[in-house]
């Protein structure tokens, strides 16, 4: 008897001690490089080191790709669980592959999703379901080189508030130093920069259901030959983000427009090189700051069993108030938790670090990014990407290629419209 | 012979500046793996302080060491097997007459006017079938096939001494050990010359691994060059470090084995 | 029939022990042959037979037979006639470029023997680095903030182009690259293709007065006739595939899909936005494409060659 009882309680320790070390391995696609990617990394081993069961493995794709290869993988057959998506084409996902409402009863209680503030959690909603998670969202910032501001004679503490003074100081910076006076970001194919540019000029991108473009008022067209003007006149180079945030970074460029996101990089690069200066996008012609956030949110892929449950317990985790705060303290996305000062680390961050409080307070300006709907995606934002190439190389203006772009761009949307 | 002085000036000259050109970009590539980032916008080529710090930040960023072995890997397997499966190949056409030899022949050689463009899509759907994606089989296997290697080595057969089969028939050995003791031997330039070929060929792909490879720790050291162009916005010098290791290896190979590939350049002549 | 042992002159056949079809050589081709079979052939006839469905690539759903609907989708499409034309543009540039140029060049380094060493190993240099390591360098080269040509352009006193970010240069610009590539490597094909003259013969011909214009005429230019088809198919096939590398690292196609070509469209189409049936009827275009340069060269340049020999 006692043999057998040994023998037993041998087995029932192996087998607990066996699924003790049966570990679940979850796959993570993202867009983070760099400082960001090394902060995502050690928030993940903070997840597994709490949940000793769940091994989460992440995969790196370029921002400008991410969509494609995730796309590819999941037809591919290989194993995707959860995903960083651009906010943009969260409907497109949502349609285009067998994403997992995270509001689903059977997926647990659902208090956790409260915690986000509302109106970039809604991005997320389509028709009453959650499909994702706000988590990577930046708002743009105007980052500017207050040593190239002083070689050109001006002022290095009055930050351009409009576009018209921003345009002034990058002429002057332009003349007087030669360098580059100022870019600004294109971002996901064209399609973010625009969005901004024209938000913020008081047009309208796409409509709410996102099957159509209306850009192509006076305001946004306006905006558009702006953009053109500043390639013209040599202010702006042609190039791209990478080209132009490796510019500013080797203090090679006087300002540059571009997402919250790019803080600690930037802080980072700049020291012990030049004198960093951040303040809140420019306004256009005194009306008031309207621009939509940019960045990925977090879908759910996971099959139902072991891999969905591991998954959900991550994105709980994520969406912890102190977990998600730090995320957004290491790399300047925006805290995307209610009453994001409510929490002393926090607050004491912001306290500190003044370069910050632009990103902070411009929060309140934020919209939600338009959202591109189930179909005709893909081909409407080439139209935007090849409608900036156009208007850069300045051989016909805006008010000729932006109603044409539009055009287009409706006309790939408009098979949304049968259904 | 000789030319006119003249002309023979403007050829120098010409020579001279095209020879400047190709070096001049890859110096200053080189020069930039040295440089601290102060100096990546400098004019000057050469480092005025060089540093090691670029290549330890390229390996810090992407696992760089993984991208080397996972070529060094794979070029190694698959050059193998090409030049294995070639000289098999053409082995049976030269030393037998069967039925369907010419036909076979024809569709061996045909098979090298196919070019990739036209068998992507259904070797992808194949991969993605057998789940082969970011494994060495999806990189390797699929390209075995050279039907080049097969028409250079046939050349080669054909100036073979006859003489030495008759001995080796004559003592009896077999198609296999004729083969091992007397042809393989006489091969070692042209093998030697191909293994060059076929290493650059591989080791310089870029297409192929960025269709099949997805993972970090399963990239060959091309695309791993661009995921390193992608990933870091403001590392032009970790970039250079990048090429300059990247290109190691196919630099090295070709001065030790310089002779044999020149020598077999101008023996074959492409007729 | 028998087998009778390589036909490297011998006429004595193998012994055989009663076989008729012998079993060996089949045995050493098959590896080959299966290979080229599962990888080559079935891929060949599968893509056409691709072009002709409808699918994503998403194993849920199946494929949907479409008939001809591929092939209008394409033909219609803007970015086709993009294509189309820069593949013409890539392949058309590309003769003087890459097949005519090097030709001068390696008579000069032919007449030089063994002075010409140098030459000869420099001008293989770009053949020995990848495309990826070549268009990596060349687009920090040609930075428009900082690159190397701003900052001399700048030292000169003028601005430099944007070579890459406008759409009519920017093939251009890839295209003068793709030359820097392979213009070494040519040039040695041809020098190779003159190896096989006799020194002699052309120092008798000199005595007897020849100019060095009607050396290259009659001697040596139908000497090179092969090699020139040679590297003209290979230039073509080059132009279509390896400018893959660049068009990828470089401009992704654009701007305003100034740079990008049949090929780098049929990628997009099957691997970016999914839509293998326009990617593997963008794929049989091509290969009709190539079908057709093929018998041009017969009608004309194989002719051409053989009256000349």
């Amino acid at each position: 008897m006692k043999k057998i009882r040994s023998i037993i309680s041998g087995l029932v320790l192996t087998l607990v001690a066996a699924t003790a070390h049966a570990q679940t391995e979850i796959v993570f696609y993202h867009y983070q490089t760099g400082a960001p990617g090394k902060t995502l990394r050690a928030i993940l081993d903070d997840f597994q080191k709490i949940n000793p069961d769940v091994v989460v493995k992440d995969i790196y794709k370029h921002s400008e790709q991410i969509t494609g290869e995730v796309q590819a993988a999941l037809a591919a057959r290989r194993p995707v669980d959860v995903t960083s998506v651009i906010g943009k084409n969260i409907v497109f996902f949502a349609g285009a592959t067998p994403a997992v409402a995270l509001n689903d009863p059977k997926n647990g209680d659902t208090r956790w999703l409260d915690a986000y503030l509302p109106n970039f959690l809604d991005a997320g909603r389509i028709e009453g379901k959650i499909y994702a998670i706000p988590h990577s969202y930046g708002t743009p910032q105007l980052y500017y080189n207050k040593d190239i501001f002083r070689k050109a004679g001006l002022d290095a503490d009055k930050v351009p508030r409009t576009w018209d003074e921003v345009i002034a100081a990058a002429t002057q910076i332009k003349q007087k130093t030669g360098m580059a006076g100022v870019a600004h970001l294109h971002a996901s194919m064209g399609d973010y920069g625009t969005m901004v540019m024209v938000t913020n000029a008081g047009a309208t991108y796409l409509n709410k259901a996102g099957t159509k473009a209306e850009f192509d008022t006076p305001q946004g067209v306006a905006v558009l030959q702006m953009w053109q003007d500043m390639a013209k006149s040599g202010i702006m180079p042609v190039a791209n983000d990478q080209q132009w945030g490796a510019a500013f970074q080797a203090g090679q460029m006087g300002m540059y427009i571009t997402s919250s996101a790019a803080l600690r990089g930037f802080v980072a690069s700049a020291q012990g090189k030049f004198d960093l200066g951040v303040a809140q996008y420019p306004l256009w012609k005194e009306q008031p700051r309207r621009v939509n956030n940019s960045g990925a949110a977090i879908m759910l892929h996971a099959p139902a069993g072991p891999r969905r449950e591991a998954s959900l317990k991550l994105l709980r985790h994520l969406s912890r108030q102190d977990v998600s705060n730090h995320w957004s303290r290491e790399t300047g996305y925006m805290p995307l938790i209610r009453n994001p000062q409510a929490d002393p680390a926090m607050a004491k961050y912001i306290a500190e670090f003044p370069l910050v409080r632009p990103s902070i307070a411009q929060m309140a300006e934020t919209l939600p990014t338009a959202t591109w709907p189930a179909e005709g995606t893909l081909e409407a934002q080439v139209h935007i990407k090849n409608m900036l190439d156009e208007l850069w190389a300045a051989k016909r203006p805006a008010s000729a290629i932006v109603p044409e772009t539009v055009r287009k761009v409706n006309e790939a949307l408009s098979v949304n419209l049968k259904k | 012979m000789t030319l006119g002085t003249p002309w023979r000036a403007v050829g120098h000259l010409v020579l001279v500046l095209l020879c400047l050109s190709m070096v001049v970009p890859l110096l200053v590539a080189l020069g930039m793996a040295f440089k601290p980032p102060n100096e990546v916008y400098s004019l000057v080529p050469w480092p005025q302080a060089p540093t090691l710090d670029n290549f330890r930040r390229l390996f810090e960023q992407v696992p760089f060491h993984l991208y080397l072995w996972n070529s060094v890997a794979t070029t190694a397997l698959r050059v193998g097997g090409q030049i294995v499966i070639a000289v098999l190949c053409a082995y049976a056409f030269a030393r037998w007459e069967f039925p369907g030899r010419e036909w076979l022949f024809g569709a061996v050689l045909g098979a090298m006017m196919v070019p990739h463009t036209l068998t992507m899509i259904p070797i992808y759907m194949m991969i993605a079938e057998l789940q082969w994606f970011d494994t060495w089989r999806a990189l390797v296997i699929p390209n075995l096939a050279m039907p080049f290697a097969v028409f250079l080595l046939r050349q080669h057969f054909r100036s073979f001494p006859r003489e030495l089969f008759d001995a080796a028939e004559m003592d009896g050995a077999g198609h296999w050990r004729a083969l091992w003791l007397v042809v393989l031997p006489n091969l070692k330039p042209v093998l030697s010359a191909l293994a060059i070929i076929l290493f650059i060929d591989c080791w310089n792909e870029y297409f192929w691994p960025l269709l099949v490879t997805d993972a970090p720790e399963s990239r060959t050291v091309q695309i791993g060059i661009r995921e390193f162009l992608e990933a870091d916005h403001n590392d032009f010098g970790g970039l250079m470090a990048g090429v300059t290791l990247a290109s190691l290896p196919a630099l090295a190979v070709f001065f030790v084995f310089q002779r044999k590939v020149m020598d077999t350049f101008v023996a074959s002549g492409i007729k | 029939m028998t087998a009778t042992a390589t036909p490297l002159g011998t006429a004595a056949p193998l012994p055989l022990r009663g076989r008729q079809w012998p079993l060996a050589p089949f045995l050493y081709l098959a590896p080959m042959i299966v290979l080229l079979a599962v990888f080559t052939y079935w891929p060949l006839l599968h893509t056409i037979y691709l072009s002709f469905v409808q699918w994503n690539m998403n194993p849920d759903q199946p494929m949907r037979w479409v008939g001809a609907a591929n092939y209008s989708g394409i033909f219609n499409s803007p970015l086709f006639d993009a294509a189309f034309r820069n593949t013409l543009i890539y392949i058309v540039a590309s003769i003087p470029l890459k097949v005519l140029l090097p030709i001068p060049i390696a008579i000069f380094v032919w007449t030089l023997a063994t002075r010409g060493q140098v030459y000869r190993a420099l001008l293989f240099l770009p053949t020995l680095f990848s495309f990826t390591v070549v268009a990596v360098v060349f687009l920090w080269l040609l930075n428009p903030i900082g690159g190397h040509f701003v900052q001399v352009a700048r030292l000169l006193g003028g601005q430099w182009p944007n070579v890459l970010t406008d759409p009519d240069l920017a093939i251009w610009t890839i295209l003068l690259i793709s030359t820097w590539k392979v213009i070494g490597f040519n040039t040695l094909l041809y020098v190779a293709g003159l190896a096989s003259i006799n020194r002699d013969y052309v120092e008798a011909m000199r005595l007897d007065g020849a100019s060095d214009w009607s050396l290259v005429r009659h001697l040596l230019w139908p000497l090179l006739t092969p090699t020139t088809l040679f590297v003209l198919i290979s230039t073509v096939i080059f132009a279509i595939q390896q400018v893959f590398t660049p068009i990828d690292i470089m401009t992704e196609g654009g701007p305003q899909n100034g740079t990008t070509n049949l090929f780098y469209m049929v990628y997009q189409y099957a691997f970016r936005t999914f839509n293998v049936g326009f990617g593997a009827a963008g794929t049989v275009i091509i290969f009709a494409f190539l079908l057709a340069i093929t018998l041009i060269k017969m009608r004309t340049l194989d002719r051409h060659v053989q009256y000349q020999q």
